[in-house]
């Protein structure tokens, strides 16, 4: 069964959206849960059906899926200017309590992508129910990340403007100074890139006892891959680094580029994984 | 205020497609119409449109007392079914042939029948916008209205680009692109060269000439081209004929759009000028894109769109509900 709902987030008093795929068919899969930690901006919105069909992959196999909506994002409640850390977090939090609750789940796995995957790592640190993580293509320097994003600014700034009014590094400095900057469609607000701008994956430490499956999604050849990855969790000998040779799923360059709605090899090696 | 429930209906191919319904607090007064809006997905983006434009749309209309829905059609968002065109410009072009109104059909026969509705309107963004018109002549006749933002005229960008005669005004917006790259940011971007040589291994050198001739010679030039352009879609012509009889027609384009650009020189410039009456009306919204990225411009939209809609009666039901209930509201979202 498919299940659209709404959820509160009780600490903080608000609505969350989710969608709950319930398992098709009775196995000792049915014990564990997959919560999915989206990303956020355009990125969530393009890897939008490719999430939903991994989830369905999941339901197909026996597993609970909850796929939710982070406050101010998707279709919660809010607005993206209020989105902090700490929402996104506690977000997250209430998302494993419901599932632990309504589906019954025993194990519960984050999967988290990009962005979200730093909230994944952050909350599978902290909360002991936490049985492992799926992290795929995890954003690793989330303030080189915000600041990328800001490219999109400039190109509007070029149509409107007819040119640069302000550089990357003015942006910054006008977020700061708590003038909000529109990066593709949101707003950027001082106390959200506050609250994100200096962490790194690499300083996250996770409970020893924790699953990792740390996946490196690219089109590119092997010289020009991301070593960083190597240096994530490079003390927890429980995480398997893969990568997946594949277009990036949540980026969207023009029409004339494949139309992605699943990742083959990423769904298998994933499934398999999890066990 | 106003309160949100996520729906699921049963289309004609038996698939089970999924939204979410923006619902304003019911008065029991006869006096106040039950209008209701449906947004339909922009090309293969999915029921909150790019950068959340229908999710504040839907929730600011609800607001004002109208009924919206916002669902997905198969293959898209959670619903079931799947979409097999493995590129991006096939969907599209699936798309503005059709592919949706039947969904679209089974999503109003729905929204009417759940929630009483007397009137409905289409509203849609660029894809969206081509599967609101071509469905509008197989729903119901309670359908009274079409609002189309950034309304594709041509198949495909893309193809229109490489393949078309380039008309004088294309030309022209094509030399200010340029210009504005070479004065801004991309003279120093490393990935802009890249592509430059790419392009120059991929298509040859003598061809970029050619192309780049053809376009200062057109962009100086003052004659266009009266022929149909050959990516223009002539369904949409066919359906707009059928329609605009009986449905009001409505397109709002950002002013930076360049779809805008292709509406008013394939469009309006070759054709609609030609009619008696033109059938449909046309709105700007000022330092706008393709997309409504802008919050302001935001505003703007909302307040035209809002204008467009016929009026639900709310406001006298309020004055006169609030003088009588000593101005008590429920709660909402």
């Amino acid at each position: 069964m498919t299940k659209p709902l709404f959820f509160k987030n009780k600490e903080n008093n608000y609505h969350l959206f989710g969608f709950l795929f319930q398992p098709r068919v009775k196995n000792a899969n049915n014990r564990k849960g997959v919560i999915f930690c989206d990303s956020i901006g355009s990125e969530k919105y393009f890897s939008h059906r490719v999430l939903v069909n991994f989830a369905r992959l999941l339901q197909a196999n026996g597993y609970v899926a909850f796929l939710f909506d982070y406050y101010g994002n998707g279709d919660s409640e809010g607005d993206f200017e209020s989105t902090r850390l700490e929402s996104y977090l506690s977000d997250t939090k209430e998302a494993i309590e419901f599932l632990t609750q309504e589906a019954k789940v025993e194990e519960v796995y984050l999967l988290g992508l990009r962005l979200g995957a730093v909230f994944a790592s952050l909350v599978a640190a902290k909360e002991i129910g936490v049985e492992g993580l799926i992290l795929w293509s995890p954003v690793i320097d989330v303030g080189e990340y915000l600041y990328d994003s800001l490219r999109s600014n400039l190109t509007i700034q070029g149509i409107v403007h007819k040119r640069i009014k302000f550089n990357r590094a003015q942006l910054i400095e006008q977020i700061k100074n708590n003038t909000p900057v529109v990066v593709e469609g949101y707003v950027m607000v001082k106390d959200f890139y506050q609250s994100l701008f200096d962490i790194n994956l690499k300083t996250i430490r996770l409970r020893p006892e924790s699953r990792v499956l740390l996946v490196e999604i690219s089109n590119k050849v092997d010289s020009e891959k991301n070593g960083e990855l190597d240096l994530v969790f490079k003390d927890n000998n429980q995480c398997l680094r893969v990568v997946i040779q594949d277009d990036p799923f949540w980026i969207l360059k023009g029409t004339n580029q494949r139309y992605i709605t699943s990742s083959r090899s990423l769904f298998e090696k994933t499934l398999s994984w999890l066990g | 205020m106003f309160r949100e429930e996520p729906v699921s209906f049963k289309n004609r191919a038996d698939q089970e497609l999924f939204g979410v319904a923006h619902l304003p607090l019911v008065s029991n007064d006869e006096r106040v119409r039950k209008i209701g809006v449906i947004f339909l997905n922009p090309g293969p983006g999915y029921r909150i449109a790019h950068r959340r434009l229908y999710v504040r749309l839907a929730r600011r209309l609800a607001q004002e007392g109208y009924y919206a829905l916002r669902f997905d059609p198969a293959g898209i968002g959670e619903s079931e079914g799947s979409v097999d065109e493995a590129m991006l410009f096939n969907l599209f072009t699936s798309i503005n042939k059709g592919r949706f109104i039947n969904d679209v059909n089974d999503a109003a026969d729905f929204f009417i029948t759940r929630y009483g509705l007397e009137e409905i309107i289409l509203i849609g963004l660029c894809g969206g916008a081509m599967t609101a018109l071509l469905a509008a002549p197989y729903c119901r006749q309670k359908l009274t209205s079409l609002i189309l933002l950034s309304f594709p005229v041509l198949f495909n960008f893309l193809e229109a680009e490489e393949k078309a005669a380039i008309a004088p005004a294309y030309a022209r917006d094509i030399v200010r692109g340029y210009l504005t790259n070479l004065m801004n940011f991309k003279v120093l971007s490393l990935s802009a060269w890249k592509s430059l040589v790419r392009n120059i291994k991929d298509r040859g050198l003598h061809r970029l000439l050619a192309r780049l001739l053809e376009v200062l010679r057109q962009a100086v030039s003052k004659d266009s081209p009266s022929f149909l352009h050959p990516n223009f879609n002539k369904l949409f012509l066919d359906v707009l004929e059928r329609v605009k009889k009986y449905i009001e027609i409505n397109f709002i384009f950002g002013e930076y759009d360049r779809w805008k650009l292709y509406f008013e020189v394939e469009f309006e410039q070759k054709i609609a000028k030609k009619w008696a009456e033109k059938g449909y009306r046309k709105f700007i919204i000022k330092n706008e894109n393709h997309l409504f990225t802008f919050q302001e411009s935001q505003d703007e939209l909302i307040g035209v769109i809002l204008g467009l809609l016929p009026p639900t009666g709310r406001e006298i039901s309020q004055v006169l509900g609030s003088a009588k209930e000593g101005g008590q509201r429920g709660p909402g979202c």
